[in-house]
C-alpha cells in the first residue's frame, strides 16, 4: 500500500480542563474519501481545524506526505478546507472567490482564468461567474465553496459538515456529486459530519469519534456489521442490545442466558463461562415469528416507513426491541398490530458480541 | 397594544421636534435676513453669504477647521480601526478590559478635562501650540468614536471568512487588506465622517490646544458672538449645519448600502 497522505500521531488538544481531542492517531490514504463521524462536541471539528492550522495541538504530530505541519502557518499548508458556513467572500463575485487562492499563489492571469473556468465546469456553475454570493441559492453557494477550496488542487481537502446547510433532497444529490468530483480529481477528501447516513453513503472509511477519542476506524460495512462497542453500534444505525450471561462453553459453542428470558447458542468458544456480555442485533436481523422459540414479546406499535416497516416489541423483562422488515412485494404485508403476541429470536450469525 | 399615531403622539412628537429644531430653523432663516439687525426681519437676501468670503478672518478659520477636521479624522480612522481590530480579534489578551475602558473613557470624560490634560501634555513636552496640536487632540478624541463604530462590525463578522482567506494562502496582512478591510469599510467610512464632524463641532478642546494663527471656525464664531451676533455668523453656521448634515446622511447611506452584506 502507498504512503498515507496525512498521518496523525497521538494528536491531543485541551481547552482548559476539557480534552477536546485525546491521543488521536489515524492515516488518510491517497485518493481516499474519509469521514470523521461523531456527535456534536466530540472533537471532530477541532481535529479538522488542527489539520488546517487554526488550532495548535498541545501534543502529537500532523504529518503531511512526510512533512511535519506543526510549524507551518495555515496560509502555507497544502491542505484546503471547505467551511460549514461556506465563508464565501460577500464582496467578491463567484469568479473572484474561486480565483482568490490562485491569486495568492501569484499564478499568471491566463492560468488563473483557465483554472477558474475548469472549476466552474467541474461544479457545473458555468454562467454564474459574475454573481455575488448573496445572489446564489444554498446549493450554489456550496458548489462555489467547493470550487474555491479545490482550485488550488490540494492533496487533501477538508470538508466541515459540507451538507448540513442543504435540504434533504439536495443533500442526497450533493452526496453523489461530491463522490463524483472526488473520483475525478483523485484527491483525498476528509469529511467531518454528525450524520451517519452521510458518512456511510460517501466514505470509503469512517472514523467514529466520541469525547475526543476515536472508537473505531474502518469501511462502512465493517463499522456497521462489526461495531467495536455499544457506542459505535448505537451511533451507526439502530441496534438492539441484549445483556446475556455465558452459562456454558463446549464443542466450539457457547450457551447464553439472555436477560430477556430465553437461552440460545452462539457458535464461538472464546467466551468465559460466567461472564456477562452484550449481544448486539440490528433491527433487520431480528427474527419475529407468531410462534416458536425465543422470547415471548408483545407488539407495542408498528410503523410503516415506505421501504421498511419498524415494529417495537416489549419483552418479558421490560426491554423494548426494534424489528425491521423490508416491505418488498414478495414478502407480503407484515401484519403487526398493537397487542399481538410474538416470538423474538436472534439468528446466531447476526449477533455481535460487544464489550459494552 | 394599539399602534399608530394618536393625536397625543403627534403633539408630543411636534413638541419634541420643535424643541430640537426651531432654534436651528431660526438661525437658518435669519442667515437669509437682509437686515443688519439680527432679530429684525428685513427681507430675503443672500448677501451675508457673499460677504463671508470677504471676511478674511472667517475664511482663515474655516480653512483651519477643514484642515484639522480632515487630517485628524484620517489619523483617528487609522488608529481607531487598529484599536477596534485589536479588541475584536486578539481574544482575551491581558489588559483587554483595561484597554477597552481606556479607549472608551474619552467619550464620557468632560471635554474641559480632556482639553486641559492635553494642554498640560503639550506644555510639559514644550510643544508649540498651533494647528498640529489641535490635530493631535482631535485625532485622540476621534479615535475613540471610530473604534466604537468599527468594533461591532469587526466583532460581528464571520471569523471563518478570514480563516478561509488564510486557508487559501493569504498571509495575515493580505487577509486583513483583501477581506477584513473591505468588509469593515462601511463602518470605517462612517467612523471617518463621525470623527470629522466631531472635529468640526469642537470648541472646548480646540480652545485649549490651539495657538496663535490656528483659530478654528467654532472658536472664531464664539469670539465674534461675544461682540454681538452678526448675520454673517448665522450664514457660516448655516453652512456648517449643512456640511454636518451631509456627512451624517452619507454615513447613514453607507451603512444602509452595506446592510445586505451582513447576512452573507
Amino acid at each position: 500500500m502507498s504512503e498515507p497522505v496525512l498521518r496523525l500521531s497521538r494528536l491531543t488538544k485541551k481547552f482548559g480542563t476539557v480534552t477536546a481531542v485525546d491521543q488521536v492517531s489515524l492515516d488518510i490514504r491517497p485518493g481516499e474519501f474519509f469521514a470523521l463521524l461523531g456527535p456534536s462536541g466530540c472533537g471532530k471539528t477541532t481535529l479538522m481545524r488542527m489539520i488546517a492550522g487554526f488550532e495548535t495541538p498541545d501534543s502529537g504530530v500532523i504529518d503531511l506526505e512526510g512533512r511535519d505541519l506543526s510549524p507551518v502557518p495555515p496560509h502555507r499548508r497544502p491542505v484546503n478546507m471547505m467551511f460549514q458556513s461556506y465563508a464565501l467572500f460577500p464582496h467578491m463575485n463567484v469568479e473572484r472567490n474561486i480565483a482568490f487562492g490562485l491569486v495568492q499563489e501569484g499564478l499568471p492571469k491566463a492560468e488563473i482564468a483557465t483554472r477558474v473556468a475548469d472549476m466552474l465546469d467541474l461544479v457545473q456553475l458555468k454562467g454564474l461567474a459574475a454573481r455575488k454570493p448573496h445572489q446564489l441559492s444554498g446549493g450554489q453557494k456550496q458548489r462555489v465553496a467547493l470550487a474555491r477550496a479545490l482550485a488550488k488542487r490540494p492533496k487533501l481537502l477538508l470538508l466541515d459538515e459540507p451538507l448540513a446547510a442543504l435540504d434533504r433532497k439536495l443533500r442526497e444529490d450533493t452526496q453523489f456529486e461530491l463522490m463524483r468530483i472526488q473520483r475525478e480529481l483523485g484527491a483525498s477528501f476528509m469529511v467531518v459530519t454528525h450524520d451517519q447516513d452521510e458518512a456511510m453513503a460517501m466514505a470509503q472509511r469512517i472514523a467514529v469519534m466520541r469525547a475526543g477519542v476515536i472508537e473505531q476506524i474502518g469501511p462502512p460495512q465493517d463499522v456497521y456489521l462489526q461495531p467495536a462497542n455499544t457506542f459505535v453500534a448505537g451511533f451507526i444505525g439502530k441496534i438492539n442490545l441484549f445483556p446475556a450471561k455465558v452459562v456454558a462453553v463446549a464443542l466450539g459453542r457457547s450457551r447464553l442466558a439472555l436477560d430477556a428470558g430465553f437461552e440460545m447458542n452462539l457458535p464461538r468458544a472464546d467466551l468465559q463461562v460466567g461472564s456477562v456480555i452484550t449481544l448486539a442485533v440490528r433491527p433487520e436481523d431480528l427474527a419475529v415469528e407468531a410462534s416458536g422459540e425465543g422470547a415471548a414479546g408483545q407488539v407495542l406499535d408498528s410503523v410503516f416507513l415506505g421501504e421498511t416497516s419498524l415494529t417495537r416489541i416489549a419483552l418479558p423483562n421490560g426491554q423494548v426491541v426494534q424489528a425491521a422488515r423490508m416491505n418488498a412485494a414478495r414478502n407480503g404485508a407484515w401484519q403487526m398490530k398493537r397487542g399481538d403476541s410474538v416470538r423474538v429470536q436472534i439468528p446466531p450469525a447476526a449477533a455481535r458480541v460487544l464489550a459494552s | 397594544m394599539k399602534r399608530g399615531l394618536t393625536p397625543a403622539h403627534v403633539t408630543f412628537l411636534a413638541f419634541g421636534f420643535a424643541f430640537l429644531y426651531v432654534p436651528i430653523a431660526l438661525l437658518i432663516l435669519f442667515s437669509f435676513n437682509d437686515s443688519r439687525l439680527v432679530t429684525v426681519w428685513g427681507g430675503f437676501s443672500t448677501r451675508w453669504y457673499a460677504s463671508l468670503w470677504s471676511n478674511a478672518q472667517l475664511v482663515a478659520s474655516l480653512r483651519a477647521s477643514l484642515i484639522v477636521a480632515v487630517t485628524s479624522a484620517a489619523i483617528a480612522t487609522a488608529l481607531g480601526t487598529i484599536a477596534a481590530y485589536a479588541l475584536a480579534r486578539f481574544g482575551r489578551f491581558s489588559g483587554r478590559s483595561v484597554f477597552s475602558a481606556i479607549l472608551y473613557a474619552p467619550l464620557v470624560l468632560p471635554e474641559v478635562i480632556t482639553g486641559l490634560s492635553l494642554l498640560l501634555l503639550f506644555v510639559a513636552f514644550g510643544v508649540e501650540r498651533g494647528l498640529t496640536t489641535v490635530i493631535v487632540a482631535h485625532a485622540s478624541i476621534g479615535m475613540c468614536f471610530v473604534a466604537v463604530v468599527v468594533y461591532p462590525r469587526l466583532a460581528g463578522m464571520d471569523r471563518s471568512l478570514e480563516e478561509a482567506a488564510m486557508d487559501l494562502g493569504a498571509t495575515p496582512l493580505r487577509t486583513f487588506l483583501s477581506v477584513t478591510l473591505p468588509l469593515a469599510a462601511p463602518a470605517i467610512a462612517s467612523g471617518f465622517l463621525l470623527a470629522m464632524t466631531i472635529s468640526l463641532d469642537d470648541l472646548v478642546i480646540a480652545s485649549f490646544t490651539s495657538g496663535p494663527g490656528s483659530t478654528t471656525l467654532p472658536m472664531r464664531i464664539y469670539s465674534q458672538v461675544r461682540l454681538g451676533v452678526t448675520p454673517e455668523v448665522n450664514a457660516i453656521s448655516t453652512l456648517m449645519i449643512l456640511f454636518v448634515a451631509v456627512c451624517l446622511l452619507l454615513g447613514v447611506l453607507i451603512t444602509r448600502r452595506a446592510a445586505p452584506d451582513r447576512t452573507a
